[in-house]
């Protein structure tokens, strides 16, 4: 049984359009999550057993994990009222309980009261267990595996610039998919690209992307899963979000499209397009896609109802 | 397309980038438009896994209720063999690793999972993951006869109706396997396992292990509408020819 933990950045303002609808460590970059990413990693290193420590929307967290049998971990989730360090962590996990598991410290000082994730916690019990070797057992996930000298939380262009540099290396081994059609360009499954699209690498193309014809997708550009790209719009160096539909003829360059959100990444601001023809979430009230998978088919039926309903009555007046 | 005897102006390619929306009526126009492409692109985004299980779902419940007497047949069969249950319900890791129980007619004798660990010893596949021998003595003779047609896994049809399995997709391994799958290999569990895979049609048992990760990940990248019903027209030509499975 090898261990380790892995603590979730919290909430950071420099970056704080990315954690709107999902806490940082669920944000996809490149198709997967920082989470995601580090998980793989240490299950590459032979861990079995993580501890995520999650300070924003814990539950959003462990929903996105489940208990980890995709990576073949045992992971639990631990709610905590602000970020550890690595080396608070050290103190509070790995050396209050040298023999037996994390889970009698952890649930001793646990302040939350999310019971269902405490449950999940005291169900891991494990006798003889020894932790990853001293670089990897605990890490503070605010960069990713391999990468240490990115830092994609401190600012919207660290954020595309780690991105970018991830490019090369994302696929990592249990990563189904993405393929290098042309140098640079690479491109996931269920894509839907027209005849008439140029792409100019480098860019990233994520699952279920959808380009219309005459669009220009390049250099620099990553489009995340499911991003929508209609007929003649132009991206450069900018990174389109998950499920963000970028209308007719719109241009977006040096920026982070997310949802409605615009940032332009060189200024470091922000402003949020209320015309749902150039930017837009292809989800109804920009959901985050987790939840709206799980919505039935009523809900999303009364969610088009309202949309409509939007639309026809609450339009706010002419411009002039 | 004369833009004149339209209300307003509908495409943008007509007027450039910016004209479409002087008006505020046209910039209504503009986003009524949107709502109804960002529904299609929904729709096409999503109609691939609708597809799969609507398939599913009509295929399966086809497929019961058309075999329902051989069921019985067979059920009759296994039960009078030996009086033993009918049914035999074997964890299995599906989508993700999460686990669930796998119908299939029993074709072992009573006593079979204690004489396992003795078998273990004779596996035939030599890197060790799967586990699978030709001539085992724990099949009774029915089972033989079920295996042989690989009718002792129809049963997975109710598996496939209640959402666990699909038509097609990869193989469900057993928990003992997944234990020693590297994390490559884990990439077979990234979609619900279902009956038949190109595994099945391609030479079905002779593939090794490292093989076979390699078919199931090209499948779950090539997957759609017309590959499933390729795989499963070729299943059934190799269920009727019963090779391999023996």
């Amino acid at each position: 049984m090898m261990k380790a933990i892995l603590i979730c950045p919290d909430e950071r303002g420099s970056v704080s359009v990315l954690s709107e609808a999902m806490p940082l460590a669920n944000v996809p970059i490149l198709g997967e999550s920082l989470l995601e990413y580090w998980l793989a990693h240490v299950a590459g290193l032979g861990a079995t057993e993580v501890l995520v420590l999650a300070v924003d929307r814990p539950e959003q967290v462990a929903a996105a994990l489940g208990d980890g049998a995709r990576w073949g971990l045992r992971v639990t989730v631990q709610p905590e009222n602000r970020e550890l360090t690595i080396a608070e962590a050290r103190a509070k996990y790995q050396l209050n309980s040298p023999s037996s598991s994390w889970s009698a410290s952890a649930s001793g000082s646990a302040s939350t009261q999310n019971s269902k994730l405490q449950t999940q916690d005291s169900r891991l019990k494990t006798q003889d267990s020894s932790w990853l070797p001293t670089a990897n057992d605990i890490i503070l996930m605010d960069r990713p595996p391999g990468l240490p000298e990115q830092t994609p939380l401190a600012s919207y262009a660290h954020w595309i610039a780690t991105a970018c540099a991830m490019m090369p290396r994302a696929l990592t081994p249990d990563r189904i998919g993405i393929h290098e059609l042309q140098p640079g360009i690479r491109v996931g499954l269920h894509t839907h690209i027209a005849h008439g699209a140029k792409l100019i690498a480098p860019c990233w193309i994520g699952d279920g992307a959808w380009i219309e014809s005459d669009t220009v997708i390049g250099p620099n550009v990553v489009l995340e899963r499911e991003a929508c790209i209609s007929h003649g719009a132009e991206i450069s160096h900018s990174i389109i979000g998950p499920r963000t539909f970028v209308g007719k003829f719109t241009e977006v360059s040096r920026s982070i499209a997310w949802g409605p959100m615009l940032v332009n990444w060189e200024r470091d601001s922000c402003l949020k397009v209320t015309d749902e023809f150039l930017l837009s979430s292809l989800q109804p009230h920009h959901a985050p896609p987790a939840e709206a998978a799980k919505q039935s088919v009523g809900l999303r039926l009364r969610d088009y109802a309202t949309e409509i309903w939007t639309w026809v009555f609450a339009q706010p007046g002419p411009p002039h | 397309m004369n833009t004149h005897t339209l209300p307003f102006h509908s495409h943008a390619d007509s007027f450039g980038h910016f004209a479409v929306a002087r008006t505020s009526w046209e910039r209504h126009w503009l986003n009524f438009e949107v709502l109804w492409r960002r529904w299609l692109v929904r729709c096409a985004l999503r109609s691939g896994d609708l597809l799969k299980r609507a398939f599913d779902i009509v295929g399966s419940l086809g497929f019961l209720l058309v075999f329902s007497p051989l069921f019985t047949v067979i059920a009759l069969l296994v039960k009078l063999h030996d009086g033993g249950p009918i049914l035999f319900r074997q964890t299995r890791v599906g989508r993700y690793g999460k686990t669930f129980q796998m119908l299939k007619f029993r074709s072992m004798r009573l006593d079979a999972e204690a004489e396992f660990q003795k078998l273990l010893a004779q596996n035939q596949h030599t890197e060790g993951v799967t586990f699978k021998m030709k001539n085992d003595p724990r099949v009774t003779k029915i089972g033989k006869f079920l295996r042989r047609y690989s009718l002792d896994e129809l049963p997975q049809f109710v598996n496939v109706l209640n959402g666990q399995m699909s038509l097609v997709g990869p193989r469900p391994p057993v928990p003992r396997e997944v234990a020693l799958y590297s994390l490559a290999d884990r990439r077979r569990l990234a979609v619900k396992p279902g009956l038949t895979c190109f595994w099945q049609v391609s030479g079905r048992s002779n593939i090794d292990f490292s093989g076979q990760v390699k078919l199931d990940v090209r499948y779950i990248e090539t997957a759609g509408f017309w590959v499933d019903v390729k795989i499963l027209a070729r299943t059934v030509g190799a269920v009727v020819a019963g090779d391999g499975a023996s």
